[in-house]
């Protein structure tokens, strides 16, 4: 468990799970796996495994709840997942980002960082630098795209 | 809906620009909670609101990274009591077992049949029949009053930990609980004694429904405890109390009903059995003639394979039945109970039946249960129960299907089974009542010539042929479009050449019947035609006809030939 918590931990997240919850369903996660004579077939499969439950359980909680999150597709999920941790974890991931980050304008790492470092809302992002919620809107998702494939180009580098 | 990987780099961002504390060590958390039998929740198969209740109670038991002293001291503390009580147990020597007042019943190949209590002496699951409670007389004094229905099992041990009672799971059907004077295990159809537990552990958030406080505290299979749960909802409402609510106010479990009120006060170590009374008795008796029913319908249904079973009108037991249930509804919650319990893994195809009796018939509790079941164990659903559910209960079928239709993972039994479920008779629904995504849906599953999703790779099984050209000539009925013919016919001639080729005679003639019908039905009676009448028509044809085609191979060809032609 030791060995996978961190991971279904971080795929919960990705997910979009709440992290008010992001324990809870870790642990729901392995104790479900454990109900369920969970059988051992190496590493790689048992993170695949841990991560099916781990999504079904989030869909569970959006579909009963009702939350307006909706989710990537399974497949699609995994697949962005497996990219990411790749063999460390995601920290070759994140370095990439870093790196990508300072290709962005000061005025969209900004953006970015009230956005997804303080969990600032759109509106009040757009009040604070003086643009228009549409603005700030259209900021992260040009932001986002220039950054998935700067490092999915970085990537493709390193793997060459 | 957002792409995974702008998602991960939102992910990413995130971590980035606020990296998470030290994220706490888990696993010390999931093995307590393993240990204490706090089994990992199918959410499947509860309420959220019941999931967060749990969380709610979990939490505080064990709260990640905390190194509190007290829970060693109380354990500590319990580790005495369990002590003192072993050896007062071990003085005063295991507890006798009790007495019966009158004899009971064991199930005998499908049928009761009466007993005596030297069966429930040996630990054998007894069945109360009749129109009376039978008197259990415990040891030391103590006795439990059985209802008529019930099938239950006494087990003569000591509860593992003096004073400490709760509720447990037992296989796919039942409630266990462990009294003082040992376990009472109560299976199938014994939702007359319904028993609560209400503990110093047990916290009732306002809101909680108090059935759910049954199960948890103790390891159990998350299907089975939903099974008490239910049994004591039915339990509850088919009694003398009559329509009981349960709800929880101000931290008391509440149970309401007509003329009486039981309150279980929170905090208490007791053990709270309401025994259902007056109409139960004859719900006794009842149970035991659907039981008596059901066992008939499996003799009569051996007589037809799997193709014939779906004919209501060949089976006499299937109507005699039908004509109980519809005389004494209350029987269908003995049906049920039934098809829960063991009785169903001991005749193969009870569970069949039973759902098909809940899909055919049009009564109001018959359609609450078959949606319940459908909900609880859609896997147990066959096409046809699907079918006949969906046009005769429409409105209130609609949320399941959608359901199965949006939910890729709805049959996520093994982690290692990713295959979606196979939307294909829900898309005919949704397609038959106009949905546009109904139709959508079909015309890609359509798109896939073989029935790689239904039967993954079983091509040979022909019902799933059968399924899937009665889908698409549903569809060509539905759009009124005879060139969607043509394509069928191509596609059916193909997979009867295949079927030819591996040697796979019966298939093929089945197939290619099934052909000559639609070309006929075409014909001769152009229009929609509901599925489920489409497929019973199929069958039926394909029945008549299918020993005269494989004596004779020179029509399979010419028919396959005019297949093709067309």
């Amino acid at each position: 468990m030791r060995r996978h918590q961190a991971s279904v931990r971080g795929f919960l997240a990705f997910l979009g799970c709440p992290s008010a919850l992001l324990d809870d369903l870790t642990q729901d996660v392995f104790l479900s796996v454990l109900s369920t004579g969970f059988e051992d077939r190496g590493p790689a499969s048992t993170a695949a495994y841990l991560r099916r439950v781990a999504y079904h359980l989030v869909l569970k909680v959006v579909r009963r709840e009702r939350r307006q999150v909706t989710l990537a597709d399974p497949e699609g999920a995994e697949a962005a997942w497996v990219s990411y941790e790749a063999d460390d974890g995601g920290t070759g991931y994140r370095l990439a980002l870093r790196e990508c980050l300072r290709r962005l304008t000061a005025r969209a790492r900004e953006v970015l960082r009230l956005r997804y470092g303080e969990s600032v809302q759109r509106t009040a992002i757009a009040e604070s630098l003086g643009l228009s919620e549409a603005g700030v809107k259209s900021i992260l998702v040009r932001s986002r795209r220039r950054l998935r494939d700067c490092i999915e180009a970085r990537t493709l580098e390193g793997a060459g | 809906m957002m792409d995974p990987r702008d998602r991960l780099v939102e992910y990413a961002l995130g971590r980035l620009f606020r990296p998470d504390p030290e994220e706490a060590d888990l696993s010390g958390r999931v093995r307590r909670s393993w240990e204490r039998g706090v089994v990992g929740p199918d959410l499947d198969d509860l309420d959220w609101d019941e999931a967060a209740f749990l969380r709610t109670r979990r939490r505080p038991i064990v709260r990640a990274g905390a190194r509190p002293t007290w829970p060693y001291l109380t354990a500590a503390a319990a580790a005495l009591v369990m002590a003192l009580g072993a050896t007062l147990w071990l003085r005063r020597g295991p507890a006798p077992l009790g007495e019966l007042s009158r004899p009971v019943a064991e199930l005998v190949e499908g049928r009761w049949v009466p007993t005596d209590r030297d069966r429930l002496l040996a630990g054998e699951p007894v069945f109360v029949t009749g129109g009376s409670p039978a008197t259990v007389t415990l040891a030391r004094g103590r006795s439990l009053i059985v209802q008529p229905g019930t099938l239950f099992t006494l087990f003569p041990h000591e509860p593992p930990f003096p004073g400490q009672q709760g509720g447990d799971a037992v296989g796919d059907g039942g409630t266990r609980v462990d009294l003082e004077w040992g376990t009472l295990e109560t299976l199938g159809s014994g939702a007359s004694v319904v028993l609560a537990v209400a503990g110093s552990r047990v916290v009732l958030p306002d809101g909680a429904r108090a059935r759910a406080h049954l199960t948890w505290d103790r390891r159990s299979p998350a299907p089975g405890a939903l099974h008490v749960v239910e049994a004591v909802r039915r339990g509850l409402a088919r009694g003398a109390l009559g329509r009981l609510t349960v709800e929880v106010i101000e931290g008391e479990a509440r149970l309401e009903g007509a003329g009486e009120t039981l309150t279980m006060p929170a905090g208490s170590r007791q053990l709270l059995a309401l025994e259902t009374l007056g109409p139960r008795a004859l719900a006794g008796d009842l149970g035991e003639r659907v039981a008596s029913g059901l066992g008939d319908l499996m003799a009569e249904a051996e007589r037809y394979d799997a193709l014939g079973r779906w004919e209501p009108s060949l089976d006499g037991a299937f109507v005699r039945l039908s004509e109980l249930l519809d005389g004494e509804p209350a029987g269908w919650f003995e049906l049920t109970e039934l098809l829960r319990a063991e009785f169903s893994v001991m005749v193969p195809n009870a569970r069949y039946e039973a759902l098909a009796l809940l899909a055919l018939d049009d009564g109001r509790i018959s359609r609450e249960l078959a949606r319940d079941t459908l909900r609880e164990h859609p896997e147990w659903f066959e096409v046809e129960h699907l079918v006949a559910f969906a046009e005769r209960d429409g409105g209130d079928f609609e949320r399941e299907v959608w359901g199965i239709v949006m939910d890729p993972d709805s049959n996520l039994k093994s982690p290692w089974n990713t295959e979606p479920r196979d939307p294909l008779i829900p898309a005919v629904y949704l397609a038959l009542r106009g949905e546009t995504l109904g139709v959508g849906l079909l015309k890609a599953e359509l798109e896939d010539p073989a029935p790689t999703t239904w039967g993954q790779g079983r091509v040979g099984d022909v019902r799933i042929l059968l399924h899937r050209a009665a889908a698409e000539a549903g569809l060509a009925a539905l759009e009124g479009r005879s060139p969607v013919f043509g394509r069928v016919c191509g596609d059916l001639a193909a997979q009867v050449l295949e079927l030819l080729e591996a040697k796979m005679e019966p298939s093929a003639a089945q197939l290619a019947l099934v052909w000559e019908y639609l070309v006929k039905r075409a014909e001769e009676e152009p229009g929609p035609m509901r599925v489920s009448l489409l497929i019973q028509r199929v069958t039926g044809y394909v029945l008549a006809n299918e020993q005269a085609l494989i004596d004779d191979p020179a029509r399979i060809e010419r028919l396959v030939a005019d297949l093709e032609g067309r």
